[in-house]
């Protein structure tokens, strides 16, 4: 392995030693690969890259610039947050599933061709579903499965579209690829599913909230952002992807505003984030480039910080559903003030680093000649922030009372500290932007921090605020949340094509039945008081037995004919 | 939210609504006054309207997928 895969090789390392270690350890197994990692970091720079060679094949195991840099800096940093989170609720196969899967997407960003960018992306897939099953309980089980079958089709996916392009003599290096071809689709498919594109986009509200303290705090800094990364690479300026990115950011709207859970809240209200990203890098220009990368940057820690007060809340009042929370701020005024300094960056408030982000990724859209009517749908997005973050989470949580006594406190020093590095972080970035100059790596001259940007901001948030108030007086308010399930695409998958399956089995089995009934492939013999088939010991064996051969026959003559 | 709340918001509503109205950027498709405003104004009244009449349809009890 070449050197230049260091930082990745620490974190494995660190993973299997953490997988070893006594809980006495916990500060070092943890935190001590990380830093070794961001220390192995200075290995790399702009224009480095390293060859691999295995077998008979040599592969791009490595290629360095100033996109990849901002991202593998962003995991080593959002990695060594969740760490410090993470102290005293994680146990020793989390910790090292979680350095494991950071290492992962530190690899994958790195890759300098698509088979590196695959490896990876399974092995992304395989660490993270341990931090959902992490949670042991018997939803989060069935959640990691739906999570890990969704994944691995997309690593699938991935690879038939690598195959489809090796055979067809398609350089593998990763870099724009053209949606002229199969190949090129499918590598559009895969990277969709990991970015959640519409209908593919259920694992994320389906596992994140269900995973573990650990996980869903790490979960929504690296899996969404590698497939967002992976799309910038080869994707950059399809327009397709500002339709899509638009749709992205529509579709969860009702959710967010309505859903019971709050995890579930923020984990819908990644994809809002993620849409406006993918309609960025639709636009496809150096700002739209940069935004997008300030972007994920900023979304990475915003949620990342909204996510750990609601886990604080949930260790402390053992729920996060809204209809069970309320006056949470006299009890946890700590995690009350992290959660507002989310809130404003969830809702690109001037002063803080998401803002910055937003109105450069909005600049670049803009730039791309989107007409006022899409531009000011996607400008919005942050005004349904202040609904969806400062409505249900902030307010629900924190403000109003509650109708029955919610008995919690502050949130443990760890989870205190690493909340606090974060707000202190999106406050750095919003007073002083010039620090987030670094994180261009398209270096665009965009100045989005005008008087008259910061000023549309305030307005358009004022504004939705006043219209949601009077809204509310009229009785018009959101809906009160409740336990329900609000159906979404998930039930294509969990209730009609079951069905359908269902169906089409009972008539299949109908027609082999009455096939082999005719041509006397099967015979009913009395098996104590049973039915039993002379082909087989149950009919599904025997009829796929049947189908097998049927299959094999036609083939056979479909070969002799080409032949 | 009491009155005093939704008074201050119309009266900062007002005020920067006013200066937004002298304070525009030199370009783009967001330099028409009240651009802002109007954006807020009609998203959030439509969305919450929608959400409204979209939750009825959505909505099922709690075990809808229990049988998973």
């Amino acid at each position: 392995m070449p050197i230049e895969l260091l930082p990745v090789g620490i974190f494995w390392l660190g993973a299997l030693l953490a997988a070893m270690r006594h809980d006495s350890a916990r500060w070092i197994a943890l935190i001590t690969p990380i830093i070794a990692a961001l220390a192995s970091v200075t290995v790399l720079a702009p224009g480095v890259g390293a060859d691999w060679q295995v077998m008979n094949y040599t592969l791009a195991a490595v290629r360095v610039d100033e996109m990849s840099l901002v991202f593998v800096g962003l995991f080593h940093l959002a990695g060594l947050l969740a760490a410090i989170y993470s102290l005293e609720h994680t146990d020793r196969a989390q910790a090292a599933a979680m350095l494991a899967y950071v290492g992962s997407g530190v690899g994958a960003v790195l890759a300098g061709d698509l088979v590196m960018l695959w490896l990876f992306w399974e092995m992304l897939a395989l660490t993270s579903v341990v931090l959902v099953w992490a949670r042991r309980t018997p939803e989060a089980t069935a959640a990691g499965i739906r999570y890990l079958v969704f994944n691995v089709v997309s690593g699938v996916t991935l690879l038939a579209g690598i195959a489809w392009l090796a055979t067809n003599g398609h350089d593998l290096t990763i870099g724009p690829i053209m949606l002229d071809s199969p190949g090129g689709w499918l590598l559009l498919a895969a990277f969709g599913i990991k970015c959640g594109f519409p209908l593919l986009h259920n694992w994320i509200p389906d596992a994140y909230p269900r995973a573990s303290l650990t996980g869903s705090v790490i979960l929504v800094a690296i899996t969404t952002k590698v497939g967002v990364y992976s799309l910038a690479r080869a994707f950059a300026g399809e327009e397709l992807l500002m339709v899509i990115g638009t749709v992205m950011a529509l579709w969860p709207l009702v959710y967010v505003l309505v859903e019971d859970d709050l995890r579930r809240v923020l984990a819908y209200s990644l994809m809002v984030q993620i849409g406006l990203m993918v309609a960025g890098i639709g636009a496809g220009n150096e700002i739209a480039l940069d935004g997008v990368s300030l972007h994920v940057v900023m979304d990475v820690l915003f949620k990342m910080l909204l996510f750990m007060a609601l886990g604080a809340v949930l260790v402390q009042a053992g729920t996060v559903r809204a209809s069970q929370l309320g006056g949470l701020g006299r009890k946890m005024p700590w995690t009350m003030g992290f959660v507002i300094v989310g809130v404003l960056a969830n809702s690109a408030m001037p002063g803080t680093g998401a803002f910055i982000s937003k109105k450069l990724l909005l600049g670049g859209i803009e730039y791309a000649g989107v007409g006022p009517v899409w531009y000011a749908i996607l400008a919005s997005l942050s005004a349904l922030g202040v609904l969806y973050a400062g409505v249900r989470v902030l307010y629900e949580a924190f403000v109003r009372q509650p109708e029955a006594r919610v008995e919690a406190r502050d949130a443990s020093f760890p989870m205190r500290l690493a909340m606090g590095m974060i707000a202190a972080l999106l406050l750095v970035a919003g007073l002083f932007p010039w620090l987030t100059d670094a994180l261009r790596p398209f270096g665009s001259d965009y100045q989005p921090v005008k008087l008259a940007k910061i000023l549309d901001q305030f307005q358009l948030l004022l504004f939705a605020l006043l219209a949601y108030v009077v809204l509310a007086r009229r009785g018009l308010e959101l809906p009160a949340s409740g336990r329900r399930t609000l159906l979404d695409a998930e039930w294509l998958y969990r209730k009609l094509i079951p069905a359908l399956a269902r169906e089409g089995m009972t008539l299949l089995s109908k027609i082999s039945a009455g096939i082999g009934n005719r041509i006397r492939i099967t015979e009913r013999r009395p098996n104590n008081g049973r039915v039993a088939y002379s082909l087989a010991r149950g009919w599904p064996t025997g009829s796929m037995a049947f189908w097998t051969m049927v299959l094999l026959v036609a083939m056979l003559f479909a070969g002799i004919w080409r032949s | 939210m009491n009155g005093n709340w939704i008074r201050y918001l119309v009266i900062a509503a007002v005020i920067l609504g006013g200066i937004g109205l002298f304070i525009r950027p030199e370009s783009g498709v967001d330099r028409m006054p009240g651009f802002y405003p109007l954006t807020g104004v009609l998203v959030i009244t439509v969305v919450v309207l929608a959400v409204r009449a979209l939750t009825r349809v959505i909505e099922r009890p709690e075990d809808e997928y229990d049988a998973d």
